[in-house]
């Protein structure tokens, strides 16, 4: 029996992947704190980072509950709020939150998590926060559909890396809805997009961060998945 | 006995395999599959992005209906 509860998450079981001292308190953004926003920064939370950075500026609807990592006494909250306390019950961590819709002053982190759902959003905050803007090292977006998912890793630096994934920013006349024309999430699919984009994040860390040789190839500039049947695609480095 | 050469096309919840014929194009083959490139969908040959539906093809190659997904 445990006397004394633990105050801190315990990294232990995930040392060997990701250890927090080694990443020496870098900042990393979620920018949207949906479906899948909420669950990447719950898992990087449970990964120990603790310069954590939480961006939405909406609150709590009821039909967020089903499909987000909130709970029914959230509705009505600020979302980066509510999950800013979720992630500090299951981990002691207290990340920062951000009840705001980002704009052109802010600096961001090293990693940025963009998880935002409108093209024309992910076009702005590129254009405003991240473009020629040089503190951040890796910036990993985020698309899901009912049952695809597309997962993009890059370095804001590189051109090439930028302008190809520009090219994959169609506009939002373009993008999937649903017969209703509202968009339709299921929480399962969320679920495994925020893990493909947390592991993203780690091959990032261990191969930018680390330099494990274990980790020596670049990783894929995209990763398109269809869940039924199971299949995937991925694109490799573009530098 | 020597398979006859196909291609693949892919969309969600179908996998169909057709036969390939020298020349044959992107747009053939969605054709010959019975499957339906709707609006909203992206066209991707062997994982790559292929606006052209008059590319022709190579035996084993996939060709790949996905849709041009943005929610998060």
């Amino acid at each position: 029996m445990i006397e004394t509860l633990p105050t801190r998450v315990d990294p232990a079981r995930h040392l060997l992947i990701f250890n927090p001292e080694r990443f020496d308190n870098a900042r990393v953004d979620v920018i949207g704190c949906g479906a899948v926003g909420s669950r990447i920064a719950m898992e990087l939370g449970k990964l120990g980072i603790s310069n954590l950075h939480l961006w939405d500026g909406d609150v709590v609807a009821g039909h967020n509950v089903a499909n987000q990592l909130y709970a029914l006494a959230d509705i009505g909250r600020r979302k980066v709020e509510a999950l800013a306390e979720a992630i500090s019950a299951a981990t002691g961590l207290s990340p920062t939150v951000h009840c705001e819709h980002i704009e052109q002053s802010q600096i961001l982190g090293d990693a940025v998590f963009l998880a935002v759902d409108t093209m024309a959003a992910r076009k702005a905050i590129f254009k405003d926060c991240l473009h020629l803007k040089f503190t951040t090292k890796v910036v990993i977006e985020v698309r899901m559909g009912v049952e695809e998912v597309r997962v993009y890793g890059f370095n804001p630096r590189f051109r090439a890396e930028v302008l190809a994934w520009q090219e994959t920013l169609v506009d939002d006349e373009m993008t999937v809805e649903s017969a209703c024309g509202a968009r339709t999430t299921v929480g399962a699919t969320a679920g495994i997009t925020a893990c493909l984009a947390v592991h993203r994040f780690l091959q990032w860390y261990r191969r930018d961060i680390v330099r494990d040789p274990a980790y020596l190839e670049t990783p894929h500039f995209e990763q398109v998945m269809m869940l039924r049947p199971l299949m995937t695609t991925t694109r490799g480095a573009l530098t | 006995m020597i398979d006859a050469p196909q291609v693949t096309v892919v969309q969600t919840g179908a996998v169909r395999d057709v036969d390939f014929v020298e020349g044959m194009t992107v747009k053939q083959a969605i054709a010959a599959s019975g499957l339906r490139v709707r609006d909203r969908n992206e066209i991707r040959l062997n994982g790559t992005p292929c606006p052209d539906q008059d590319t022709t093809l190579n035996a084993g190659d996939q060709v790949m209906i996905v849709g041009q997904i943005a929610g998060a």
